[in-house]
């Protein structure tokens, strides 16, 4: 089936050039990809990336993804990975940046730099009523604890377990899962009494099984969420900070914070 | 770019606990589900050549089943939904490892009727008339001479059976149990080292399957029947193909 | 006929929605070996599957000895197989044993007799079939002839009260027919009860006390072999016999 370029289709490219030339001449932002970038993400960390039941992909990061190509005036692709494979996956280019609710620490960030958008807490998810008297991580000490595979949350909780060996106490029966949703079906299945995840996801897990849940205990100390891009790509690296500011000065970020019900503070 | 392969990383990931931990429940969860497998298999099989429909019937409920949903779905159904039911699944006497052997050992099951149901059809009519005609039980024939001569049909694609359980044990690290490819997706997530990691998984299970290819070939001289050494004989031309599902 | 061996009496059989057996009536005394001819699709087969206990009947009774055997139940009916040896067109040897352990087998597993004593006597009958040196091979590994010959003396071996055999020569190459005709000559002079299905009309008039025609479920005629073979009387063995000979 042959196509020759008529007149018509060749009167139709210059015309739709045009378009996209002067569109791009009013606001001028630096757009360090064309057309569009991907982001892998792993939509298991309600409210900040979950799946709806029609299988769409919504959140918080989503939308945050979407702002940030709009600025660029490009389009956002959404990638799906697992947790563990959301690194892998930068650093294969099968995306361009990660956006996935992720920690900044150290040891990625020798890998991998990354942008902070967010604070957070860490929480401790029980059963409503919190049956086992659960005030700390140390009252994790001979519980059953389900947490979501490959994460920072599984890391803390082996040390933490190692801690409970070489003082003596009762180790935690500790079960891990591929998302955070499978980690908190766990409790209210009644096989685990505790699940270590983010507040935003106990907040969210909260109010969508009311009455079942409850926060134990959330940890002072607070983590940073990232979005992580690879180290060749700086300038992809500083216009992201640049989007970022951006979007937290002109108060889009809170905007969506809000639609979450996340404390606007954390994206300050 | 060529990526670097660290050699040291490699055979440190390789000679780690967690690893032949992990490959040594993979390796004992393929056993006893494949064992308990053959077991429930050889009664699905028998039923099948039943002459009560209604025991037919219940083999052919069942072989439907199990082979026609995937195998990760049953091993999730039993961890997530068997609590719903009944409550006392969420105790914690119902381990990972309890539930993936229940699982695979129920959807093996299915497959294994098939292949020794063949494997008793292949045997000669005639061998059972000969035994009936002695006076010996139908059970006693089956024992004696059905079973032996089925058994050298079967080993074969039982083999091959034996080395989809192995892969499919690694499907257990989503309920949560702790084996080889947990081992080698933890390693690599906390050290970024996918290659070295994943390659030693790679290794150990090799390794299994290689081991599992010699015992077998052994095996098979074993129910060679024949007065001289080490006649190599060729498997009768009715052998039965292979039941195909590598794609589970 | 109080001293028949084995009975059948007005025996029907259907399979299939055929009328397999039309009312059979035949009896074999003490010592005396019947050969039964007949075209294929006559029932000859049926019928010594019948008298050996290994078929149920639709209606009519097979005795053994005294004991009418046809209506019991699986179980008790097994047993009784043991005493009568059955003798295959396709040996049907285990091919799981050595000839040895084929010999064995009914005794062991039968009647429960102890390995060593199961290989003495196993041993003793593998030499009256001229095999005692084949003892250790496999089935796969002995002519046609040779595995016949095995398959005699694991029926033997028991101590039937009668033998029957199922064209026992059919499936073999024409030079090893020899070697088992006269183990079987052997065992009629030996004075066994025997009932064989076989075309070697030879073989029958040496050794056979009388022949039966059977055509289309029926026994249509018996008679001593020279009177069989010089004068039939009935039409249909007439035409087979000059089919055959």
């Amino acid at each position: 089936m042959k196509r020759s370029v008529g007149p018509l289709s060749l009167l139709a490219l210059i015309a739709a050039l045009a378009v996209v030339g002067t569109a791009g001449a009013s606001h001028r932002v630096n757009a360090p990809v064309k057309g569009s970038f991907k982001y892998c993400d792993n939509p298991t960390f309600p409210p900040l990336e979950s799946k709806t039941s029609s299988g769409k992909v919504v959140g918080f990061d989503v939308d945050m993804a979407n702002a940030i190509a709009r600025l660029w005036k490009v389009k956002a692709k959404f990638v799906f990975s697992s947790f563990g494979g959301l690194l892998p996956a930068l650093g294969a280019k099968r995306c361009d940046v990660v956006i996935s609710g992720i920690f900044i620490t150290p040891d990625r960030v020798k890998q991998y730099p990354a942008v902070s958008y967010m604070k957070t807490h860490r929480a401790l998810v029980v059963k409503a009523g919190n049956p086992k008297s659960i005030k700390g991580p140390d009252d994790l000490s001979g519980k059953n604890v389900a947490v979501q595979a490959s994460t920072k949350y599984e890391e803390y909780l082996k040390s933490l377990n190692d801690q409970f060996k070489s003082s003596g106490k009762d180790q935690m029966n500790l079960q891990s899962y591929p998302g955070d949703e499978d980690a908190i079906a766990q409790i209210l299945l009644g096989r685990a009494d505790a699940v270590l995840t983010q507040d935003t996801s106990g907040a969210y897990q909260k109010k969508k099984n009311p009455g079942k849940l409850a926060i134990a205990y959330l940890f002072p100390e607070t983590d940073t969420f990232g979005i992580y891009y690879r180290k060749s790509d700086t300038k992809l690296g500083a216009a992201l900070r640049s989007a970022i500011k951006t979007l937290k000065k002109n108060g889009t970020l809170k905007v969506l914070a809000k639609k979450q019900q996340i404390p606007v503070s954390d994206v300050k | 770019m060529l990526a670097s392969f660290d050699k040291h990383i490699f055979w440190e990931a390789l000679t780690s606990s967690p690893y032949w931990k992990g490959a040594l429940l993979a390796l004992e969860l393929t056993v006893v589900s494949l064992a308990a497998a053959s077991a429930i298999g050889f009664f699905l099989a028998l039923g099948g050549g039943s002459r009560h429909r209604s025991i037919r019937g219940v083999v052919f409920f069942y072989s439907w089943i199990f082979r026609a949903t995937p195998t990760l779905l049953q091993l999730i159904f039993i961890w997530y939904a068997l609590p719903q039911l009944w409550p006392t699944f969420a105790g914690s006497w119902f381990k990972p490892f309890l539930a993936a052997f229940i699982a695979l050992s129920l959807n093996e099951a299915a497959y294994m009727s098939e292949i020794i149901r063949a494997g008793l059809l292949s045997v000669d009519p005639g061998q059972e008339l000969a035994g009936r005609a002695l006076g010996m039980s139908r059970a006693r024939i089956l024992r004696r001479v059905i079973v032996p001569q089925a058994v050298r049909i079967i080993i074969p694609p039982t083999g091959n059976e034996f080395i989809t359980m192995l892969k499919l044990t690694s499907l257990a690290s989503v309920i949560s149990l702790h084996e080889l490819l947990t081992a080698s997706q933890e390693r690599a997530t906390a050290s970024f080292r996918y290659l070295e990691a994943y390659s030693a998984a790679l290794v150990y299970y090799l390794a299994i399957v290689s081991v599992l290819m010699i015992l077998q070939a052994q095996l098979e001289r074993r129910f060679t029947w024949s007065s001289v050494g080490r006649r190599r004989r060729r498997v009768a031309a009715q052998a039965v193909p292979a039941v195909s599902h590598d794609v589970r | 006929m109080s001293d028949a061996v084995l009975r059948a009496e007005e025996v029907h059989k259907s399979y299939d929605g055929l009328h397999v057996l039309q009312g059979v009536t035949i009896d074999v005394g003490r010592g005396q070996v019947k050969v039964i001819i007949g075209p294929s699709g006559s029932g000859k087969s049926t019928l010594l599957r019948c008298l050996a206990f290994l078929e149920p009947v639709d209606s009519g009774s097979v005795y053994l000895e005294r004991d009418r055997l046809s209506g019991l139940r699986e179980k008790e009916l097994a047993v009784h197989r043991s005493e009568v040896g059955m003798v295959f067109q396709r040996f049907n040897l285990f091919q799981n044993m050595t000839a040895l352990e084929n010999v064995m087998c009914g005794l062991v597993e039968v009647r429960r007799l102890k390995k060593r004593e199961a290989r003495e006597r196993a041993l003793e009958f593998l030499d009256r079939v001229g095999l005692r040196d084949k003892a250790d091979q496999y089935p796969e590994e002995l002519s046609g002839g040779q595995q016949q010959r095995v398959a005699i003396a694991r029926a033997l071996v028991m101590r039937p009260k009668a033998m029957l055999f199922d064209e026992p020569t059919s499936a073999l190459d024409v030079e090893l027919v020899r070697e088992v005709l006269d183990v079987m000559e052997g065992l009629a002079r030996d004075g066994m009860t025997m009932v064989v299905v076989s075309h070697e009309l030879r073989f029958a008039h040496s050794v056979a006390t009388s022949i039966l025609m059977m055509d289309e479920g029926k026994v249509i005629e018996e008679a001593p072999p020279d009177r069989f073979f010089s004068s039939p009387s009935h039409e249909r063995t007439k035409r087979f016999l000059a089919l055959v000979e």
